[in-house]
């Protein structure tokens, strides 16, 4: 019971004209530049340590070690449509080859009260969550007592957040494409508007 | 003394209709025919009491919700329909009714004026199916900020030659379910029916419409039609009842950033050549638009043919209302199983998509 062969043979395909594909082949993350305008984000740096949570109150110490920080990039995927994919992106201590070890591994993701209480039904407008670039969406936990605060990136509505990652939060690491945080609605056709807090995607190769 | 609009006891609309009528068809020699072909529409207006619905809107805790917008120009008022004016006055006490309106309303001073008298001709329906042989052609003219998308439609490519036949004001083409602009329609086409608005020519003969249909396929026009003939309306149902219910054939064209084992391929094919349900979240590239929902849907048939290194041809028969590219890509782990999950999480991206065969039996046989 194969599918219809009555049109099988008529359609041929030239693979000859995607020889730029393969520069994609190294780079498999590439096919994401067909679906998607991509940016970066570099929020405020997490200053919270767990155990450093009752010493804070010393404003120079503080302001030093987030000197010494290194930035936390969030990827900003646009569509088309102006809908933001927000994840973490390859440069972050927690991804990144050279910080990951300071960084530690994942232990536990967690949503906000706030995203995970929240109302998404129909379209996602009047109800949603409303969220400002530099609104804390999920912490992220490693084996290295550290705390990573992820952020909006986009001003706009909630659409929606992935709840995959904080049921499998390894998933950063084995998928990092299926491991997006939330995806936003800008509510606005400009883009200047939409990435005003983000640079462009080549700023940390 | 009771007012009670539900239980009106004469639509004012039928009065009018009836006397109105009467009196035009005795002037005119004709007979009145409410399946007749010819329709006047007549609008008339009241200046005197246009407002007399007012204080059902204004009251408080009104059901009817005005708004006023700008389109194209031209400013519009929308939300005191008579329905919405009728359901609150239903809502609204007699007392009130009785102190706003008066019981009985005072009498008019002024006669109702004639604000529009338009003459229609029924809309002809033409049906047929339509082939779309090259990209990059919407099935109607998508228009963003006044700017063109895409250089041709379908509509325009059907619709202008017949618009030249019939004579009328404007024509829709409506498809039995719609392919995206850069995919094309391939195999016996996709049903579909053009409604020519106002006609005034409505006895075309069959010969003529076959020519349309005739000078398409002569100068291998991008798009072509198959079937082309006059439908009655009532026909027009089966179009839409086919987009939810008929599955259809893709072949497509994709890439994946590692070839395939012969053992994975063995396994995809195996696995392809018995049911397969999808979990599809609302793909991102329609969540502006569309609720978000996770589908169940079909894949009843999955074939992945190698062509040359880390492209392959894959043919899928599917349920109505699946999402293909995304089930290629599985939109960033939204659409599970895909097919790229399915080769083990090889990145596969989907680069040409052909619809192969819409299976609905439309048009009628002549």
């Amino acid at each position: 019971m194969a599918i219809s062969d009555k049109n099988a043979v008529s359609i041929t395909y030239d693979p000859e004209q995607y020889s730029y594909l393969d520069a994609w082949v190294s780079k498999p993350d590439m096919y994401l530049g067909r679906y998607f305008t991509q940016r970066l984000y570099c929020g405020p740096v997490s200053t919270k340590r767990k155990h450093e949570e009752a010493t804070e109150g010393d404003s120079s110490s503080e302001s030093e070690s987030a000197i010494e920080r290194p930035k936390e990039w969030q990827y900003v995927y646009m569509a088309p449509n102006k809908l933001c994919v927000i994840g973490v992106a390859h440069g972050h201590p927690l991804l990144d080859a050279a910080l990951r070890k300071d960084a530690g591994n994942i232990t536990k993701i967690e949503f906000s009260d706030s995203i995970k209480k929240s109302v998404i039904k129909g379209k996602g407008k009047k109800q949603a969550l409303r969220l400002m670039p530099e609104t804390k969406i999920c912490t992220i936990y490693t084996d290295a007592n550290k705390e990573y605060t992820l952020r909006a990136a986009v001003k706009g509505l909630l659409m929606e957040w992935n709840p995959k990652i904080e049921q499998d939060p390894q998933l950063v690491y084995r998928n990092p494409e299926q491991a997006f945080l939330i995806i936003v609605n800008p509510l606005t056709d400009d883009d200047s508007k939409i990435f005003s807090e983000c640079v462009s995607a080549s700023h940390t190769d | 003394m009771q007012i009670h609009a539900k239980n009106a006891l004469v639509d004012l609309k039928d009065v009018i209709k009836y006397i109105a009528g009467n009196r035009l068809a005795k002037a005119c020699n004709v007979a009145v025919d409410a399946d007749s072909e010819m329709r006047i529409e007549c609008v008339f207006k009241h200046q005197e009491t246009a407002s007399d619905h007012q204080f059902l809107v204004d009251r408080e805790g009104s059901s009817i919700k005005v708004k006023s917008f700008r389109k194209k120009g031209v400013d519009y008022t929308t939300g005191d329909s008579l329905s919405a004016v009728l359901a609150e006055l239903d809502k609204c006490d007699d007392a009130t009714v009785a102190s706003k309106l008066g019981v009985p309303p005072p009498s008019v001073k002024t006669a109702a004026e004639i604000d529009s008298l338009v003459f229609k001709r029924a809309s002809l329906f033409i049906g047929g199916r339509y082939l779309k042989l090259q990209r990059n052609i919407s099935q109607t003219p998508f228009i963003v900020d006044g700017k063109r998308m895409t250089e041709l439609s379908v509509s325009e490519v059907i619709g202008e030659p017949i618009k030249d036949l019939v004579l009328c004001d404007s024509y829709n083409l409506v498809g039995s379910g719609r392919e995206d602009a850069d995919v094309r329609m391939l195999g016996d086409g996709r049903p579909f029916y053009i409604e020519c608005i106002n006609p005034r020519k409505t006895n075309v003969s069959q010969d003529l419409i076959a020519q349309v249909e005739g000078r398409l396929t002569e100068k291998d026009s991008p798009v072509q039609c198959r079937m082309l003939q006059i439908i009655k309306p009532e026909d027009t149902r089966i179009i839409k009842e086919g987009e939810e219910n008929k599955t259809k054939h893709y072949c497509a064209l994709v890439w994946f950033a590692t070839p395939l084992s012969t053992e994975t391929l063995d396994e995809i094919n195996r696995i392809g050549s018995s049911e397969i349900v999808l979990q599809q979240n609302t793909p991102i590239r329609v969540l502006h638009r569309r609720s978000p929902l996770v589908r169940p849907r079909k894949l009843l048939r999955l074939e992945v043919a190698p062509i040359e290194g880390h492209f392959y041809k894959v043919r899928i028969e599917s349920e109505a209302g699946t999402y293909i590219k995304e089930f290629v890509h599985g939109d960033l782990g939204r659409t599970s199983p895909s097919l790229s999950s399915l080769a083990g999480g090889v990145v596969a991206d989907i680069l040409e998509l052909d619809v192969e065969n819409v299976s609905l039996d439309f048009p009628p046989k002549i």
